[in-house]
């Protein structure tokens, strides 16, 4: 069997678990290392980032769509699990393929009319569509709760190390998957169109379909992330659809690097950790965190994972260097 | 005979308009092509030949008329569909991927026609016809025009036509070039129809068998390669000397 251009399968795989099986590896024993909740907290919402930013960076660096309203995905998912958890206290694991079918719903229903639009135009119809939900949220308080949202949802489980682990899990498996579609023939499409759409419309190929189905893929892993969300935080509030939250995930890739999906880890680390670091000064907390963005992006503007690479990439040479000397 | 003039049609539009405001691109555009055929079409700049090029192949929405497509109508049909039925199409600046290698673009073409465990097979027949296999490796980036043309050609090849629409494919090419792609164009003549635009006439005219000229949108005049050089009309008004 062969992957990506000729590449065997069984090659590919060799190469990824190589990579990343100490890494994954490492997290898993972490339970075994601390038992703070704190820390499973900000490492449930590091995952959560994760998805979040994967999410996006399906369609925002793989597919080159500018979605700025991705947090309509994240936090119609977490409503719908809020409302049926709260309201009518079902609990979060019948929620849960209901949560992401709303995203998914929702997802078809932004991406149809979008699909065909370019530029800023397709920036200002996804900026749109959040502005709308909030403001239909809004007309009804009683069943939304307006600016003060709904709490007192449940846990996902009743221990923090179960909660770790599904989270831990349902990032590592949306990982392989979206691998997965970038690295097979859809995923050259989607670079394809990034390139040059004409070129791959010429080749017969649907590109309006192929961008439906990206964005549907992704505003259901970002339900799944709203999903998450909700249970960890256990309230979900009308800034869960908002401007600032559509930018989390833009942020998270630019730090790590746009289109490179193993980049969104770095990314979302440092996010989690800046926003945790400034939690002490809360009414600062925006400014010091864009203006962190700032230097970085201007710094650093292939991301951290281009970075982390050639650091490796070095010590790798230098230390096949030293043993090929010793020989 | 007629049954069989009909069924020897690939290609055909009737009536074909296509208006930019108060400009008439096209205007009043009758045209078969058959199948087997080597067409040219010629005529000065705005003539309406990328045009009627673009109209064929969904591109752009005809203001009046209809085009065929072996006796079904296609116009209406988004270019991604005509390219399924069997038109493929290369255009004046090559649309290639230019942040994937040339083995990539290919690679695409093939996606939707191939079973997966021949595509590099096919991939590399393809580049080979169009003689860019030494270049598979390498960004289309950084791959100079005629290699890029090439590579548009291997494109269209690998979305397995039966007719393909040429845009200026000799244009912006030295003459060594020119040479070469007329004759990798001769190559795949043999078992698929072409229609070629373009104003390099030296290149275009010794590989067609019949040309029409457009002249503000409509069709001016139809003949052969020599009918069209004997033409003092064509020659003086479009060409503005002697074809060769």
């Amino acid at each position: 069997m062969s992957g990506k251009l000729g590449i065997p399968l069984s090659q590919k795989m060799k190469k990824i678990s190589k990579r990343w099986g100490v890494l994954l590896f490492l997290q898993l024993g972490i339970p075994f290392v601390t038992d703070n909740p704190y820390y499973y907290k900000v490492l449930i919402i590091f995952y959560l980032y994760v998805i979040f930013a994967m999410s996006w960076d399906l369609i925002g660096g793989y597919l080159g769509i500018g979605s700025f309203g991705h947090a309509l995905f994240f936090g119609l998912s977490a409503y719908t699990t809020a409302i049926l958890n709260v309201k009518l206290h079902w609990p979060p694991l019948v929620n849960f393929p209901l949560s992401i079918l709303c995203s998914v719903i929702i997802a078809f229903i932004v991406a149809k009319p979008t699909v065909r639009l370019k530029g800023h135009y397709l920036t200002l119809v996804t900026f749109a569509f959040p502005v709308i939900v909030t403001n239909i949220f809004f007309a009804f308080p009683d069943f939304f709760g307006a600016d003060i949202g709904i709490s007192g949802l449940s846990r996902l489980s009743r221990s923090r190390v179960v909660d770790f682990y599904i989270a831990f899990c349902a990032t590592w498996g949306i990982y392989f998957i979206l691998r997965g579609v970038i690295h097979s023939d859809t995923g050259l499409i989607l670079r394809a169109i990034q390139s040059n759409e004409a070129a791959v419309i010429s080749c017969g190929i649907d590109t309006s379909r192929i961008k439906l189905k990206m964005f549907i893929l992704s505003g259901m892993f970002a339900g799944v992330a709203g999903f998450l969300y909700a249970h960890v935080i256990k309230i979900v509030e009308p800034s869960n659809l908002e401007v600032h939250m559509s930018m989390q995930p833009v942020v998270i890739c630019i730090l790590g690097g746009i289109g490179t999906l193993t980049g969104t880890f770095f990314g979302a680390m440092i996010v989690t950790i800046v926003n945790e670091s400034l939690r002490v000064v809360e009414q600062y907390r925006n400014l010091i965190f864009y203006l962190l963005i700032l230097v970085i992006v201007l710094f650093l503007p292939k991301g951290l994972k281009w970075y982390i690479d050639g650091v490796f990439h070095f010590l790798g040479s230098k230390l096949r260097g030293v043993t090929l000397a010793r020989k | 005979m007629r049954e069989n003039n009909i069924k020897k049609t690939l290609l055909a539009a009737r009536g074909l308009a296509k208006h930019f405001g108060g400009l008439a691109a096209i205007e009043d555009i009758h045209m078969e092509v058959e199948k087997g055929s080597m067409i040219g079409i010629i005529g000065p700049n705005g003539s309406g030949k990328t045009t009627l090029f673009n109209v064929m192949t969904g591109y752009l929405k005809a203001t009046r008329g209809e085009v065929f497509y072996e006796g079904e109508k296609i116009s209406g049909m988004r270019p991604f569909a005509i390219v399924n039925k069997g038109i493929a199409r290369t255009f004046q600046v090559p649309q290639c991927c230019k942040q994937l290698t040339i083995r990539e673009n290919i690679h695409l073409a093939c996606i939707h026609r191939c079973p997966k465990n021949i595509i590099e097979e096919k991939t590399r027949e393809f580049a080979r016809i169009a003689k860019i296999e030494s270049s598979l490796d390498t960004l289309a980036t950084n791959v100079p025009i005629g290699y890029l043309r090439k590579t548009e050609l291997a494109m269209a090849l690998a979305t397995n036509p039966q007719l393909i629409l040429l845009d200026e494919p000799f244009s912006g090419l030295t003459d060594l070039e020119c040479y070469e792609l007329a004759a990798i164009i001769k190559g795949v003549r043999e078992k698929i129809t072409l229609v070629v635009i373009d104003h390099k006439l030296k290149h275009l005219m010794p590989i067609v068998e019949k040309v029409f000229v457009l002249n503000e949108g409509r069709l001016f005049f139809e003949g052969s390669p020599e009918e069209v050089a004997r033409n003092p009309e064509i020659q003086r008004i479009y060409i503005g000397g002697e074809i060769k």
